[in-house]
């Protein structure tokens, strides 16, 4: 049971993130989700450190959970929060059946708003600053990650950018 | 050692094709070669098992190592899976990063960026998409959401209900 430590952590890291979310709605996003991640380690320390088994075991249980906590943070609640193809399904989901013309979707939903939307939370989270009406870079972070997928893109669809590598064969 | 060594394996597999021929459906097809490849090596596992193989003395054979094993193995597809969102589709904000970095300090106001990033590179490929992946479909010039999309799209706004966070995007 002890190899279930990580599922133990990672259901603790979601409650932890719905009551931090209810409790304190105030809080920036990224703070909730780190307590919450801390939150599940903790309950995966407690339901993994009594096994009786080599600190090997225990280290592989460990980045278990650290690959699920990052899944449930990025697969799941961020996709939620700025993935672009969901708000778009929601925005058909409230239209019902007849749908939304192209048009009707762009007023609801457009590049200015995913740009100043992207600005803002760059701005907030300290990786860009605003200077004499400019945006430029103020923390390296979120540009390494950026490089870090223009590398990955490069392996594997031998283009910088999806517009690079063009849409996928016709089936 | 041997979940992240399977999942090399796999990821080299998945380059290579890739590089030849990047399949339509690529999630489907991303999912079918890792869980693919860890099928593959449960089979071996259970067939050195029986032939009770001296090298299959440092595999893991007994039922804590499989499960560590195989938890491990599905959390490192899971994270590479949600990485794979930013690799097959831009993402809005690692593009403005990067276009930022590359004027060398001078920075991009919102007008020169919203020059840059259009309804044409933010909206219009994610709507194909949609279509593309059976979730939403083009019908007389207007798009409707398909049930799967409705399942998707229910999911998610229920989890944000949950938070007590309104749409996202």
């Amino acid at each position: 049971m002890f190899a279930l430590s990580p599922l133990v952590g990672l259901g603790a890291c979601v409650v932890a993130h719905v009551i931090v979310s209810r409790l304190a709605p105030a809080w920036p996003r990224a703070r909730g989700v780190i307590v919450s991640v801390l939150a599940g380690g903790c309950r995966f320390l407690g339901a993994s450190a009594p096994a009786p088994a080599p600190g090997g075991y225990v280290l592989a249980w460990g980045l278990t959970y650290l690959a699920l906590a990052y899944t449930y943070v990025f697969g799941f609640f961020n996709v939620s929060e700025t993935a672009r193809r969901l708000r778009l399904l929601v925005e058909l989901l409230d239209a019902g059946p007849r749908g939304l013309s192209l048009d009707a979707i762009l007023r609801a939903y457009n590049a200015r708003m995913i740009v100043e939307a992207r600005l803002r939370r760059l701005v907030a989270g300290g990786q860009l600053a605003l200077a004499d009406g400019r945006y430029v870079i103020r923390r390296s972070l979120g540009l390494s990650v950026a490089k870090l997928l223009v590398g990955i893109k490069l392996l594997l669809l031998r283009a910088p950018s999806e517009f690079g590598a063009g849409p996928p064969p016709p089936g | 050692m041997a979940a992240p060594a399977l999942f090399l394996l796999a990821f080299a597999a998945q380059a290579v094709i890739w590089r030849r021929r990047r399949p339509r459906a690529q999630y489907t097809a991303l999912l079918g070669l890792y869980l693919g490849a860890f099928a593959l090596v449960t089979a071996g596992l259970v067939a050195l098992r029986l032939a009770g193989a001296e090298a299959a003395r440092a595999l893991p054979l007994a039922p804590l190592d499989y499960a560590t094993f195989a938890l491990l193995y599905v959390g490192l597809v899971a994270a590479f899976g949600t990485t794979y969102s930013a690799v097959q589709a831009d993402s809005p904000t690692m593009s403005v990063l990067l276009a930022i970095e590359a004027t060398g300090g001078r920075g991009l106001g919102l007008a020169e960026l919203l020059d840059r990033f259009t309804d044409q590179v933010l909206v219009h490929p994610r709507l194909d998409d949609l279509v593309r992946g059976g979730l939403a479909r083009l019908r007389d010039g207007r798009y409707v959401i398909a049930p799967r999309g409705v399942l998707i799209a229910r999911t998610f706004v229920l989890f944000r209900r949950l938070l007590g966070f309104g749409r996202g995007g």
